[in-house]
């Protein structure tokens, strides 16, 4: 059964029915590819399945290809307990706001519990930290008590820009708790480093094992890899933040 | 067949000089790096320790056999190689070359 579900130029197609309560995790392309790597991690080891995909007529017209059968490059993946929401492709600064509305209406549709984005905030010291810190951010005094429970350092100050920043705030209308853990990473660089930290924390804040060795093992061909949607990443990123705050 | 492919580089410019970092996985000793200087051109071509699979957009994700990474920048100033250090830590080679200082001459104003 597949079910097609118009939002804002946002197109959400089903492949299965999706039960409600399951933990939603965003891990879309941005600094240091952070959430993509940390999703194709997740999904890798847990063996998850497409269970629906966005399209708009506003991404670039991109299809990933894989044994000669088109796959969707931007996805929602399951497992029955989580639900991940990646790209294989960069998401332009034009389609940000409307693809955020898109996700946060269709994940209060879809009853999720609670949602967490995974991201990476740069720093130019990157180079001199062995172990990347995180700290996190929640939409609602509850969920920063949650933060400080679990061991993950609240953000006490600053300025959140992108996909993550704008769900925050899209989910705390809609009455879903949402988290954002955020580690150090390189700005432009993709960064399995922050993304194995970043997975540390996750599994602080799920209470459930991820194993991130495998992660460390695979750094150098993730950081080939992914170099040129890194580089696409930043570039697209930077066309969303308003000058001032560069 | 073997290519070479372009590593992803950045360059900051602070008032002493230039710091450019490029980013080379595979890379683990700083002499599978070699770097050149010529004029306000660096070239830097670094060998990986094997040969590895690599596909981009621009390819139609054809896989293709990479063993190198090679890099030209440059810079709008003349490089004077006496004066560029070089580090290579975590994969990652930091160059640090510095701008000239150039004498300041006051002018009186009549």
């Amino acid at each position: 059964m597949v079910v097609r579900l118009e939002y804002y130029d946002v197109d959400v197609v089903e492949l299965q029915p999706i039960p409600p309560n399951l933990i939603a995790i965003e891990g879309l392309p941005d600094i240091g590819l952070v959430g993509v790597i940390s999703s194709f991690h997740l999904i890798e080891k847990m063996h998850m399945k497409p269970v629906a995909y966005f399209k708009s007529v506003v991404m670039p017209p991109i299809q990933s290809v894989k044994m000669g059968i088109i796959q969707e490059p931007m996805a929602v993946y399951s497992d029955g307990k989580l639900l991940i929401i990646t790209s294989e492709v960069p998401i332009p600064a034009s389609i940000v706001k409307n693809l955020s509305r898109t996700i946060a209406d269709w994940l209060y549709e879809k009853r999720v519990s609670f949602v967490v984005s995974i991201n990476g905030y740069p720093t130019q010291r990157r180079i001199e930290i062995q172990k990347p810190e995180v700290v996190g951010v929640s939409n609602s005094e509850k969920g920063v008590e949650i933060l400080k429970e679990k061991g993950i350092k609240p953000l006490e100050e600053g300025f959140l820009a992108g996909i993550f920043a704008e769900l925050l705030s899209l989910l705390k209308d809609r009455n879903i708790d949402a988290y954002a853990i955020i580690a150090e990473s390189f700005p432009t660089y993709p960064d399995p480093g922050a993304a194995a930290s970043a997975l540390e924390a996750l599994s602080k804040l799920l209470d459930m094992k991820i194993d991130i060795q495998e992660l460390l093992e695979k750094a150098d061909e993730i950081r080939l890899n992914l170099k040129d949607l890194s580089a696409k990443a930043t570039q697209n990123k930077m066309e969303t933040i308003p000058s001032m705050y560069r | 067949m073997t290519y070479h492919i372009e590593p992803l580089s950045e360059i900051y410019e602070t008032s002493d000089g230039y710091i450019i970092t490029i980013d080379l996985p595979f890379i683990t000793d700083k002499n599978q790096i070699e770097m050149y200087v010529k004029e306000n051109e660096l070239e830097i071509i670094a060998t990986m320790n094997k040969k590895v699979f690599w596909s981009s957009f621009e390819g139609f994700g054809k896989r293709i056999e990479v063993n190198k990474f090679r890099k030209k920048i440059s810079l709008p100033i003349k490089i004077d190689p006496e004066n560029v250090k070089a580090t290579f830590k975590n994969g990652l080679l930091i160059i640090e070359i510095p701008k000239k200082r150039e004498k300041k001459t006051k002018i009186n104003i009549s």
